[in-house]
């Protein structure tokens, strides 16, 4: 049997609602909801016994603010229990990391930093949040092509990232480079890809039935159909075999899977790959160590691309 | 912290629960060191005026709550000079798995700058963070990390100072690597340091190698040991060899390097003239163009990569594998 030990039960009620108001903003309801909820309380406790204990933790130094209409009646703690100290070297590298998230022009990426850096900052001490607010600041002026690069396509990266969203079909209207004719094509959207300096849309060419890497500097024009995106497209993977020496040290990419080593000491690496040009592109890489095993039509691609490379020089 | 108790009001006291001021008082106290029976009295006094001593069963009820809120408090032992030491607490810091893979991320379009430093900092500010999570959180963020950067090397990995190493290149030190390479094993390499830079997620060192007179680049987390550091400084003048070679189609966009330097340009075609210090680097990069690229000059680099190329294909003709 488990050995019941003493305990001094306001104490405990005082200290759990300082670890509750350090996850969440809670309101008199809230509290009573998990002093109910707790093992060792299970009952609700008036108003002014709650103000008690509130006023308590505000005594022994907390910061808590009084419910507001703002706040939605709640009380909020301003600063965390526990302190997290960062060197200078850390209060810069937060500030650069808004900065960023900030150059990359998406809602997401931006909001999740924010709320990030608002629940860091709760933790850190005031002439510390004061560091990071002056890097920040400091920041905002610098205005070198690395945080600029893609202000031009703040506009379009924003509506592509609303786009993906909400999951509808579209048409995009582009033209590469070394073709002259302007392309059309009916896609369904994945995702923004960032590359040093371009930024590329995925997505998937309904009537190709094939996964596109398009840069948004070749976008001419771009439109939501009223069509909800229907086809849950599954990659077809690409299989190819690595040999020798790579096969030990090889770091398999984020969309491939690998295949423990045969008795050769060989590997075989599944690939879901949404570009499979640019895949095999960079399997040329590995020469003679790498040979595409599966679809047919990748390996006879890749054959292709060889045969017309060897060509160049013939 | 920030909450220093100093009770100076007396006529709150009905309007507060004392004790529990007490273990938020302890807590704090073990928040900074761990403390003894008497430290703690000692310490309470000097907050809270007139304080009564607490006797050994009421510090004992007192650790007892705030174990039961989750904090894990060793008792006094020998091995701790008798005093209590907080291994955990529960107000630990928390983040959402959409914010960790909002911090990943950016981790991986840094690394895709080829910004190391910054990537060494990011490494590191995520390790402060990580020691501050909740266990669970913890797990996450580091079950998030390795499947977000799965290729990225973090550069926690390394055995050796970057720092350090850095300062070596901007003296361009003589150093002896105990490497592990992936083609021959652990063995000694002596180079002339020159940079360090990112790559494909790794960090890598350039060096100069006066015996086999190349430049190599050697991955960071694989060197094993700095064997020596020459004290001289070194005035060597890399091997470099000029190369022309022909780009087209897609890849007249991709960025050049700064090796690199445009000749011509056509509307279709771009021939671009490259000091080469890597060879093995400089044909992985020609190769990864495909058939938009092909070598002008020299004639024996032409040969070498026709070579490759037939290698290859010999592979795919003697298989026999139908699909």
């Amino acid at each position: 049997m488990e050995k019941k030990v003493k305990i001094s039960a306001s104490a405990y009620r005082v200290l759990l609602l300082l670890q509750k108001l350090n996850e969440n903003d809670c309101d008199i309801e809230d509290i009573n909801k998990f002093f109910l909820e707790d093992p060792y309380i299970s009952r609700l406790f008036s108003k002014d016994v709650i103000l008690k204990y509130i006023n308590t933790l505000r005594t022994a130094g907390y910061d808590i603010s009084k419910p507001c209409v703002a706040s939605k009646h709640c009380y909020k703690l301003n600063n965390a229990p526990v302190e997290i100290e960062f060197s200078e070297a850390e209060i810069k590298t937060l500030a650069l990391l808004k900065k960023y998230a900030q150059s990359l022009h998406q809602k997401r990426l931006l909001e999740n930093y924010h709320s990030f850096l608002k629940k860091l900052k709760r933790y850190m001490p005031n002439e510390q949040k004061e560091k990071l607010e002056n890097c920040c600041n400091d920041l905002e002026k610098n205005n070198t092509a690395t945080f600029t690069k893609f202000d031009h396509y703040s506009n379009l990266i924003k509506k592509l990232e609303q786009y993906i969203a909400e999951k509808q079909r579209v048409e995009i209207k582009y033209r590469i480079p070394s073709e002259e004719a302007e392309k059309l094509a009916l896609m369904e959207l994945q995702c923004i890809k960032y590359e040093p300096n371009d930024v590329c849309i995925i997505c998937y060419n309904i009537i190709t039935n094939q996964v596109n890497s398009i840069k948004i500097s070749q976008i001419l024009d771009i439109k939501q159909l009223p069509v909800v995106s229907k086809i849950s497209q599954i990659l077809c993977p690409v299989i190819f075999k690595i040999k020798g020496k790579l096969a030990e040290v090889y770091r398999p990419y984020e969309d491939e899977r690998l295949t423990p080593p045969d008795a050769k000491g060989h590997i075989a690496v599944t690939a879901y790959s949404n570009d499979i040009e640019s895949l095999l592109k960079r399997l040329l890489r590995y020469e003679a160590n790498c040979e595409v095993l599966y679809p047919k039509m990748a390996r006879d691609k890749m054959i292709n691309l060889i045969k017309t490379t060897i060509n160049n020089y013939q | 912290m920030q909450n220093q108790f100093q009770r100076s009001d007396y006529s709150e006291l009905d309007n507060i629960s004392l004790t529990a001021l007490r273990i938020i008082y302890i807590f704090n106290m073990l928040l900074k060191s761990p403390c003894d029976d008497k430290e703690i009295n000692q310490k309470l006094k000097e907050q809270i005026e007139d304080s009564r001593e607490l006797s050994k069963d009421t510090i004992c009820i007192y650790l007892h709550t705030l174990r039961l809120l989750g904090c894990a408090i060793t008792r006094p032992t020998r091995t701790n000079n008798f005093k209590y030491v907080l291994l955990l607490h529960p107000f630990k810091f928390h983040i959402t798995k959409k914010e960790m893979e909002t911090l990943m991320e950016l981790r991986k379009y840094v690394s895709s700058l080829c910004e190391w430093k910054t990537a060494v900092e990011i490494d590191d500010l995520f390790d402060t963070i990580s020691a501050h999570l909740t266990p669970s959180t913890k797990k996450l963020f580091h079950s998030t990390q390795k499947s977000s950067l799965s290729r990225e090397i973090t550069s926690n990995t390394f055995f050796h100072d970057i720092k350090q190493l850095e300062k070596y290149c901007k003296q361009n030190k003589t150093l002896t690597l105990l490497y592990n390479s992936p083609e021959s094993g652990e063995k000694n390499i002596t180079l002339a340091a020159e940079k360090i830079t990112m790559e494909n997620g790794a960090f890598y060192i350039w060096g100069y190698n006066e015996d086999t007179e190349t430049t190599m680049y050697l991955r960071l987390d694989r060197i094993l040991d700095i064997k020596s550091v020459s004290l001289r400084k070194n005035k060597i003048k890399p091997k470099l060899f000029t190369v022309k070679y022909k780009l087209q189609g897609k890849s007249t966009c991709e960025v050049l390097s700064e090796e690199d330097f445009i000749l011509e340009k056509k509307e279709n075609e771009i021939i671009v003239e490259s000091k080469v210090r890597n060879k093995f680097r400089f044909f992985q990069k020609i190769l990864s163009y495909g058939n938009e690229c092909t070598i002008i000059d020299p004639p024996e680099l032409k040969e070498e990569i026709t070579t490759k190329l037939k290698n290859m294909l010999r592979l795919y003709n003697d298989s026999g594998i139908e699909c």
